[in-house]
């Protein structure tokens, strides 16, 4: 029964047993697998088939669904066959609930014309993420991967193409959805947090910051006060204006290259948006309105004398 | 070179055994290194790299070592390819990876990754993003987001 799990593992150890690297990127098999377990051959519509997607990415993600009221883990689910909106689903850790700890993962799915919003939360209240799944984005992928996951034995692998398609789906709902949900729930209960950026070395940090433009950098500063620190370098600003402006600087000393960057984005900003006006403004205006500049010189002879 | 079709054995730190041509497993300086100083006959032990992220490494080396003759258009949208299939999680522990073998190419594409997910983000949507606590105080917050206002007009 805990056969839906172990897929993930399974394939990747497959994959590294026999040498054949390709096989890695072992998610979209995954998701074939889950939505012939849950589809079957009955199928259903394609905001059901994107739900079950979502629920594919937070099952690979360490995630187990749970039934909040007995508090066990549910390993046989199928989804109803028709895809009633709302609809909500919970999921829980298996080491949150051999501990018997109560804070759990809610997901709601709600359809919204073409759209399917999900938004995912702890019960015990933390940030909502919402995540919004364009079915005219996807439905042609995961038709053909339902199509494909029809045939059973899994053999046919999916084209290049399609397989990118796939990862793209996987990586939003994973990204978006699954690794904000999962942070939220192991900080708020005590358990080792999934690797980030922050947890980085500081010289990759760097690095990081090093290879981003310099109003990124800015915004960058203003997130914490690791950021701040780090974005504080004045060799990294003066890299960054001769990058952004050009290298004709002539270097004063105590340069404080930051400012220089401020002001002198602020001032391109402005010439830019004179010259939008004035290419907005003149075509429209300029040729209806008869010109005198040819009486300019009279006028002027004419008002001088006097 | 007449050892190309030497095997290099590197083992992951949960104990995943991977045999690698040495032409693909020379892209990391830190092999090509132990090589060298004829320290890579036995298997390398890599303690902080699990065999999956190891295995994606060696994908990666052995696509650069295959695409040696490619045009660089066509390693470009290898690389893209690459590195969009992967998601923040893994992302972390490829750039920690590549940095500890010394892959270069490797760790300028995933830094670069992380660089373009930041890209034109608000600070809200960073600290989301990334989960980073916001450890100002609302006074600094607001002195650090008065001084970098210029920076605020992206989305025009």
């Amino acid at each position: 029964m805990s056969k839906k799990r172990n897929f993930s593992q399974v394939t990747d150890s497959e994959a590294i047993d026999s040498f054949e690297l390709s096989e890695r990127f072992s998610e979209p098999n995954f998701l074939r697998k889950v939505l012939l377990e849950e589809l079957g051959d009955n199928g259903g519509g394609i905001h059901k088939l994107l739900a079950v997607t979502v629920h594919a990415v937070l099952i690979e993600s360490g995630f187990v669904r749970f039934d909040p009221v007995s508090g066990l883990q549910t390993d046989r689910f199928r989804f109803p066959d028709e895809f009633h909106s709302p609809f909500s689903l919970c999921y829980s850790l298996p080491a949150l609930l051999r501990a018997n700890l109560t804070d759990y993962v809610l997901l709601r799915f709600l359809s919204v014309g073409r759209f399917i919003q999900i938004y995912g939360s702890l019960v015990k209240g933390s940030w909502i993420h919402r995540l919004s799944l364009d079915e005219h984005r996807f439905s042609p992928t995961l038709d053909l991967v339902r199509a494909n996951s029809c045939k059973k034995d899994g053999q046919g692998s999916l084209n290049f193409s399609l397989e990118n398609h796939v990862m793209e789906l996987w990586r939003i709902v994973k990204d978006g959805l699954a690794l904000p949900l999962l942070t939220d729930l192991c900080s708020e209960t005590h358990l080792p947090v999934p690797a980030c950026f922050v947890r980085l070395p500081t010289e990759l940090k760097f690095k990081i910051l090093e290879s981003l433009p310099g109003n990124d950098i800015a915004r960058l500063e203003c997130v914490c006060s690791e950021m701040r620190y780090l974005a504080s370098g004045n060799d990294l600003w003066k890299r960054k204006v001769e990058q952004e402006f050009g290298v004709e600087l002539f270097e004063a000393y105590g340069t404080i290259w930051k400012r220089v960057f401020g002001s002198r984005w602020k001032e391109r900003k402005k010439r830019r948006e004179m010259r939008k006006k004035r290419s907005q403004v003149e075509p429209r205006y300029f040729p209806t309105v008869p010109s005198y500049d040819h009486l300019y010189g009279y006028y002027e002879s004419y008002f001088s004398d006097s | 070179m007449a050892s190309t079709l030497k095997k290099i054995i590197l083992k992951s730190c949960d104990g995943k055994i991977l045999e690698v041509e040495e032409a693909v497993a020379v892209q990391s300086q830190m092999i090509k290194n132990m090589i060298e100083d004829d320290c890579a006959n036995e298997e390398i032990p890599l303690p902080d790299i699990t065999g999956e992220i190891l295995s994606m490494i060696i994908e990666y080396c052995k696509m650069h070592v295959d695409g040696e003759n490619n045009s660089n258009n066509e390693l470009i949208a290898r690389d893209a390819d690459f590195i969009t299939r992967v998601d923040l999680n893994t992302l972390y522990y490829l750039i920690v990876a590549a940095n500890f073998l010394n892959v270069k190419s490797l760790l300028d594409l995933t830094c670069q990754r992380v660089a373009d997910i930041i890209k034109g983000k608000s600070p809200e949507e960073i600290r989301l993003t990334f989960n980073i606590k916001n450890d100002f105080t609302p006074e600094e917050e607001e002195e650090i987001r008065k001084k970098n206002a210029w920076a605020f007009d992206y989305k025009d």
